[in-house]
């Protein structure tokens, strides 16, 4: 089953991943597919990543699917996302969760979710 | 109507132009459709009388039925009820509705039988084509290069008479592309002619449409790239008639752009890609040019561009007046409500009318001293910037006064 692990601040190290922010591997019983970062602080602060060799299979779709749950357990109602207007696949993926497009600077885009 | 009142209306015998000229009339009969009164209307003239009365009805409608294999509800009672208008007893309309019902059986198996041996020849003329490609003599992949020959031309041929050039959002107006602000679309009718490129440019695969393919399009590889490669099988035949459900379903995103185009906007592309090809066949092939057009009209959620906020938003942002600007949303329905949100890096927020948004812009540009940006501008030569530019700042641009509708549409 495809879940988000909590990563403890060695796997973090292992990873060269900042041991201030909350990341998580996402990962099936046997192999590790992903990470994401996320920070609900004054601000959300997000971040996912699939590995190279299993892109292509949707699996970015179902890491943000549980990145969405974990911020509803955080409490989280509703927020802003902003990324590169570049990536396309992440646009994709917002707008299939229901992420609507508010504005575009500088090469950016936002988008505001509502869980 | 029923289906009695549709009977009863031949009591009276009518000529064939008179039955044509009340086709909507007839269309309003419960259980009709359509086809199924065209069908009709071409069994009655097949009759070749000067008149239609009951009995040419009933006799049309027996050998439709043999010829068709269609028994369907509408017409196994119209039969019922021109049978019982005949006078004929309730035993021997039971038995006449059962001996319809097995030639109707036959007639579908004949015709099943047919379909199924033209599918076979079609097939086999199709893969002797492909067993010729030479993959030596291309620089397409296979996959799209079976694509071709299966619509009767090859990549070569095809390139040479006509355009495969795609553009992206951002080769028709990086502007546009970078600070578009847009309503959240709606149903409209679109010609894939007009339909001119995907919403980002492929850099792996240059402009050309049919060498984009293989990054969507492969019988190897991830999920992404198989799971739609039996679009590939489509021809100039079938094409419309098998996506046309899909227009509905899933209907396709566009977004507009200047001059009447528009490209692809978040769903799709694959669609796009294969009917944008077959009509860059037919016209390549020489086939009527308004026809083609509109046989590959398709329905679509088209968002258009607000010019206002969108050169608003460019300006601003530039100048670093705001942070963000976007559609004020209203909190209930979160609809559009037509205003604007400017917000500042201070976290406040500002909401203003497309009239006041145009004039804090000019203020910010007098205060900013910004003419020479403005300059620069309106040195690029796109019509709805210069608009936009001349009601803002017209003492640089021209005079031009903003109605209402050019709020939307400048």
């Amino acid at each position: 089953m495809l879940r988000l692990y909590k990563m403890s601040n060695e796997e973090k190290k292992e990873m060269n991943f900042s041991i201030q922010d909350n990341y998580y591997s996402f990962k099936t019983e046997r192999e590790t597919l992903g990470f994401a970062k996320i920070n609900v602080l004054e601000k959300i602060d997000i971040y996912i990543f699939i590995l190279e060799n299993k892109r292509g299979n949707g699996y970015g779709n179902k890491l943000f699917y549980q990145v969405l749950e974990t911020l509803k357990e955080e409490k989280v109602t509703s927020f802003e996302l902003i990324f590169p207007l570049q990536n396309i696949i992440m646009q994709r993926i917002v707008e299939a969760y229901g992420g609507i497009e508010e504005s575009r600077k500088d090469n950016k885009i936002k988008y505001r979710i509502t869980l | 109507m029923t289906i009695k009142e549709f009977a009863d209306l031949f009591d009276t015998p009518y000529s064939m132009e008179e039955l044509f000229s009340r086709q909507e009339e007839l269309l309003e009969c419960d259980f009709i459709d359509d086809k199924i009164l065209n069908e009709l209307l071409s069994a009655f003239q097949n009759e070749n009388k000067p008149l239609i009365d009951r009995r040419v009805v009933t006799r049309a409608i027996s050998t439709y039925i043999a010829t068709t294999g269609n028994f369907s509800y509408f017409i196994r009672d119209l039969l019922k009820e021109l049978l019982l208008k005949d006078g004929c007893s309730k035993e021997s309309i039971i038995q006449i509705l059962m001996q319809a019902n097995e030639q109707a059986i036959r007639a579908r198996e004949r015709n099943r039988e047919k379909r199924l041996v033209e599918k076979k020849k079609k097939e086999d003329a199709l893969k002797k084509l492909e067993e010729s490609i030479d993959m030596s003599k291309t620089s397409i992949s296979y996959d799209t290069a079976r694509f071709l020959i299966r619509n009767g031309i090859t990549y070569e041929e095809l390139e040479k008479n006509i355009s495969v050039t795609i553009s992206s959002q951002e080769d028709i107006d990086p502007i546009l592309y970078q600070y578009r602000i847009s309503d959240d679309g709606k149903k409209e009718m679109v010609s894939i002619a007009d339909v001119v490129g995907y919403d980002y440019r492929y850099i792996s695969s240059g402009k050309d449409l049919l060498k984009a393919f293989p990054s969507f399009f492969s019988s190897h590889g991830d999920t992404y790239h198989t799971r739609s490669i039996s679009m590939l099988d489509l021809t100039t035949e079938n094409a419309m008639e098998a996506l046309r459900p899909s227009f509905d379903d899933e209907p396709m995103k566009l977004a507009d752009a200047p001059g009447g185009r528009y490209t692809i906007d978040g769903n799709g592309m694959h669609r796009y890609s294969v009917l944008r090809s077959l009509y860059l066949i037919e016209m390549a092939k020489g086939n009527d040019n308004q026809s083609i057009r509109e046989k590959y009209t398709i329905s679509a959620l088209v968002s258009r561009i607000d010019y206002v906020k969108t050169y608003s938003n460019y300006i601003l942002t530039s100048l670093k007046v705001v942070d963000w600007l976007s559609n004020e949303r209203d909190p209930e329905t979160n609809q559009i409500t037509g205003r604007a949100k400017l917000e500042f890096r201070d976290g406040s927020k500002l909401f203003l009318t497309d009239q006041e948004l145009i004039a804090y812009v000019a203020e910010m540009l007098k205060r900013y001293q910004a003419y020479p940006f403005v300059q620069q501008l309106s040195q690029r030569k796109e019509e709805t910037l210069t608009r936009f530019l001349s009601v803002v700042v017209p003492e640089m641009v021209g005079n031009y006064s903003l109605e209402e509708t050019d709020a939307k549409v400048i």
